[in-house]
């Protein structure tokens, strides 16, 4: 991306106010209602800084949660949780696929993959469809948020995520997630993750164009001798299945989908809610079909032998 | 419970910063027992508002937790008990 033209209107170290639109000079994209938003994570650029979750944690006031060492990773967050909304995943790749030690390395990050994770933001979001009071919504970005005003804590959405993402906080008892920076975005500003990104291993921008970019990309990894570069949650790849459409945050990978912690094969908790409604139903009826003929042989009587072996 | 005097600078849903009289900046977490909710903070903010709040530490989280949340000029209700220690020291930022 070239420096806009625009740029140079605020050349100074200190401005009076925020620039309008600054995404367009941040991530070269302008931000309007209507349009969908969203992230290409390229973890072949990641370096492990966690500029991104600082930024998160500083621009939401997000506390510094889950304290203390690991002692399984040099990460120190673990997880995603209701108070930390992006999370970069350390995966040290020890053993090769016989159990045996690595003794070379990979094309790009060496034996190190680093994932920065965070909601997904998805077409068809399970955790919306599960929200009872209508607390979680989707945004004229086309972006899925939490209103804690409205949320009461039910916590439907919480098993409803396929990627575990969504989590109650025990303090508040709210669920909280990524919010994709929709105050930011509303001012015109990128979201405060992708902006400190260091490599651009975060991008934002439209669906449509980071799509693009994104394709482009694993051609070029794919040329340069990484052919395990892959899309995961790009429309028609692994992640966009079982109902969800495509993810609005999707990934590039270069290692199968859990060894960075994300499901193979996503599904919507909606689409288990017929079998599971039909399976019910049959049961009721099997279960009242068994009990109204155990009650008409029980009105007839016995029809075996009686007592003395006299046929009744 | 721990207690503390301030000014809120910065709320976000139900987060919000305060620094008090000494300029120490903290984050604090509305308890899901606040007597006020998420948008009520916005406003405190937005009038930078001195407010007196309760809350507890805990271990997971670098924050307190809010329980008790009022103007700090108003009359303190009778369950309302600060520390000797903030307590020396609104004293001394009152003199």
């Amino acid at each position: 991306m070239g420096v806009p033209a625009r740029a140079l209107d605020y050349a100074d170290s200190f401005l009076p106010g925020v620039i309008p639109q600054e995404a367009e000079l941040t991530a070269g994209v302008r931000i309007e209602p209507g349009k969908s938003y969203g992230f290409f994570t390229d973890t072949t650029l990641c370096i492990g800084c966690k500029a991104c979750e600082v930024a998160c944690k500083e621009w939401n006031a997000l506390p510094a949660d889950d304290l203390g060492l690991k002692g399984t990773s040099y990460d120190n967050t673990g997880s995603l949780s209701a108070n930390t909304w992006r999370h970069v995943a350390f995966v040290e790749k020890i053993s090769g696929d016989e159990g045996t030690r690595v003794t070379e390395m990979q094309p790009f990050q060496s034996n190190w993959l680093m994932m920065s994770d965070v909601c997904k933001h998805c077409h068809n979001a399970p955790c919306l469809e599960a929200c009872p009071t209508g607390a979680l919504f989707r945004t004229e970005f086309d972006t899925v948020v939490v209103q804690p005003d409205i949320c009461n804590g039910c916590g439907y959405c919480v098993p409803a995520c396929p990627f575990g993402v969504v989590d109650l906080s025990p303090d508040d008892g709210k669920a909280h997630k990524c919010t994709l920076c929709y105050d930011r975005l509303k001012g015109g500003l990128e979201p405060a993750c992708a902006k400190s990104c260091p490599t651009d291993s975060i991008q934002f921008g439209e669906v449509p164009d980071l799509v693009e970019r994104a394709k482009a990309r694993v051609v070029d990894l794919h040329a340069k001798g990484a052919r395990n570069a892959y899309l995961y949650g790009a429309p028609d790849t692994p992640g966009a299945t079982g109902g969800l459409g495509h993810l609005n945050a999707f990934f590039l990978l270069t290692d199968r989908p859990e060894v960075y912690n994300l499901p193979t094969a996503p599904t919507r908790a909606a689409n288990r809610v017929e079998p599971a409604l039909t399976a019910g139903l049959v049961t009721m009826a099997g279960l009242a079909l068994t009990a109204a003929a155990v009650f008409a042989l029980a009105k007839a009587g016995p029809t075996g032998p009686g007592r003395n072996g006299e046929i009744r | 419970m721990r207690s503390v005097e301030g000014v809120i600078i910065l709320a976000q849903e139900s987060r919000f910063k305060l620094v008090d009289d000494a300029g120490i900046t903290k984050l604090f977490v509305l308890a899901h027992d606040a007597p006020i909710e998420p948008q009520d903070l916005q406003p405190l903010a937005r009038t930078q508002a001195r407010v007196a709040i309760r809350y507890e530490d805990t271990p997971a989280l670098i924050a307190g937790i809010v329980h008790g949340i009022e103007y700090a000029g108003r009359p303190r209700s009778p369950d309302y008990a600060p520390s000797p220690h903030i307590s020396a020291h609104t004293a001394r930022t009152r003199r």
